[in-house]
């Protein structure tokens, strides 16, 4: 498996746990269309992400509404910064 | 693995409500007494409102909704708090079973809004095996929340040991919300994660937001009852709290736990020194009422009028706060303080009474008090609470409207608290925006009725109050201090004509 490759399982393996499985979430979906990915459930991911990637996200990203695909871009810069 | 019976496919709903009498019995059978479940006035003080429901009691009643053969082989169980569930409030359990999974789920949905999510496996959950040290303390059961300092943080490594088994009525409320098929050691469980969020770690300002139960054994001796909880994670931006722990149930199964939690921060009280003068100033000859006066911005601005000499009303609903004698010392014989629930007509007559009584004129109302906004999703079913907010808001400035405009003066300001989600609506706030709006054409109408009225408009930033002391509102939240020195001041030195002001947050 590529390392591209093994970035996206584990991306979703996260998204999975804490929003939940069957939901097929795409790089453009997040808050305003995924059942359940709401204020709390967000902290949550953040923390998730920055557990599982061994990273450091910015304050701003705790309370940003992005989609899946703006939080893999900002899961990706801030693994090449670290 | 064992493969859960399948049945059908095809989801099914079921209702739910849980009422006081619940929350309370659950409460004594499980020993999470925490306040914010089972006492209205501690409920008030936190972005909630309301008495909330136990999260394990929503378990129990999510699990309910489930059939007896498959909850017999549940060994698993993941669940998901994203939305408090308040006392006598309406929740749908949807159940569905996910082949690939090969588990079933039971969404509770409120408000429009997914609120929790009950995952029942049949097998061990991974990563949920991990053994803190087995526990050794038999420190007895709290009966107190435990409640920190603001300093104390917990600290990663941080380990709690301590005896815990249910009362046998637990057992009769699995069984009342049908769960009692359930594993006796998963229902002990659910009771203990309550019991530690509420009454350990955190304790009185914890929030459970999920956990992961897993029953990984069973000896037919006698276990000890007891338990050992480390904490994994701890995030001091949000007080998220990650902890590992093992519970020995009294009938000898281990159950292994990941429980994730937050803490509210303490919000340090206002500084009523930053807008109380040392030595008070003359008196101005004048009245005002703050409605909402004893908690964030309206207890700021009610420190700010009393600075200002004026003989000032405040208005709260539960508790005076920071309004005690202690903090406002020498000005403590121009405050007044009223309790009196201002939605209610009835309860605004001794206020009116006392104004007129003590014959100064009034110079201004400010309408600082509002319901705490919970998360909602506009569906046709949540339509009904939204409304209800709404009017419940309109209540809050309408009442105390109607009781006294007609005695105030001339040259008289009303400050009504608008928010600057107005201009910016956050996505789950509906209510609060159609809440604000309606207040704010409150205000232009009140320009209409009193045409020599300064009626200002205030959409305040995010400010840092209980009704924002939660992980993700805080961060960014301004104190009310400043803005509502800087506000008093300009309604002071006649900085509005008179007619309609609407401030935007940022010339605050």
């Amino acid at each position: 498996m590529s390392v591209a490759q093994d970035f996206d399982r584990i991306f979703d393996e996260v998204l999975e746990d804490i929003l939940g499985w069957d939901l097929a979430i795409g790089d453009d979906d997040g808050s305003g269309t995924v059942e359940g990915w709401d204020s709390l459930s967000h902290v949550r991911l953040i923390h998730a992400l920055e557990t599982r990637f061994a990273i450091r996200l910015p304050d701003a990203a705790l309370l940003d509404e992005p989609t899946a695909g703006s939080l893999k871009r900002l899961v990706r810069e801030q693994l090449a910064a670290s | 693995m064992n493969s859960l019976p399948l049945h059908s496919a095809a989801s099914q709903t079921h209702q739910l409500r849980f009422s006081e009498d619940d929350l309370l019995a659950f409460a004594d059978a499980s020993g999470d007494w925490n306040p914010l479940h089972i006492d209205a006035d501690f409920a008030r003080g936190t972005p909630f409102g309301r008495c909330v429901v136990h999260g394990s009691l929503l378990t129990l009643g999510a699990l309910g909704c489930l059939p007896n053969d498959v909850l017999t082989e549940v060994r698993g169980l993941e669940l998901t708090f994203g939305g408090a569930v308040l006392v006598g409030e309406p929740v749908t359990a949807e159940t569905r079973y996910s082949d690939k999974a090969n588990a079933w789920e039971v969404r509770l949905s409120g408000r429009g809004k997914l609120l929790t999510r009950v995952v029942a496996r049949p097998g061990v959950l991974p990563g949920v095996d991990s053994r803190p040290s087995d526990p050794i303390s038999r420190r007895p059961m709290r009966v107190e929340p435990f409640a920190p300092e603001l300093a104390d943080e917990p600290a990663v490594g941080d380990q709690v040991e301590g005896a815990y088994g249910s009362k046998p009525a637990f057992a009769e409320i699995a069984r009342h919300r049908n769960a009692g098929a359930l594993d006796p050691a998963l229902v002990e469980a659910l009771g203990w994660a309550s019991y530690i969020v509420g009454m350990e770690v955190p304790g009185l300002h914890g929030v459970f937001a999920a956990a992961k139960l897993s029953l990984l054994e069973r000896d037919p001796k006698d276990g000890a009852g007891g338990y050992s909880l480390r904490a994994r994670e701890h995030d001091p931006r949000t007080e998220r709290l990650v902890a590992d722990g093992r519970l020995e149930t009294r009938s000898g199964a281990t159950v292994a736990a990941v429980i994730e939690c937050f803490r509210r921060r303490q919000l340090p009280e206002l500084d009523a020194a930053a807008l109380l003068p040392a030595t008070p100033r003359p008196a101005s000859g004048r009245s005002v009422v703050v409605i909402g006066g004893s908690r964030g911005f309206g207890a700021a601005a009610t420190l700010a009028l009393l600075g200002g000499g004026h003989e000032t009303h405040a208005v709260y609903s539960t508790t005076a706060g920071v309004l005690g004698a202690a903090n406002v010392g020498a000005h403590e014989e121009r405050l007044i303080l009223h309790r009196a629930d201002a939605q209610d007509p009835g309860q605004l007559t001794p206020l009116r009474e006392a104004i007129v009584e003590r014959g100064l004129p009034l110079r201004g109302i400010v309408l600082a008090a509002a319901l705490p906004p919970l998360a909602m999703g506009l569906t046709a079913e949540s339509a009904l609470p939204l409304s209800e907010y709404v009017a419940a808001s309109i209540r809050l400035v309408a009442v105390p409207l109607g009781a006294l405009m007609p005695l105030l003066d001339d040259q008289g300001f009303i400050l009504f608290c608008s928010s600057s989600a107005v201009t910016a609506p956050p996505r789950d706030w509906p209510h609060y925006v159609a809440a604000k709006g309606a207040l704010e054409y409150l205000a232009s109408w009140a320009v209409a009725a009193a045409p020599g009225v300064r009626s200002v408009v205030v959409r305040l930033p995010k400010l840092a109050t209980a009704m924002t002391n939660s992980p993700s509102m805080r961060i960014g939240a301004t104190a009310p201090e400043a803005i509502a020195g800087r506000l008093i001041a300009r309604l002071e030195g006649d900085d509005f004509p008179s007619g309609l002001t609407i401030l935007e947050a940022e010339e605050l």
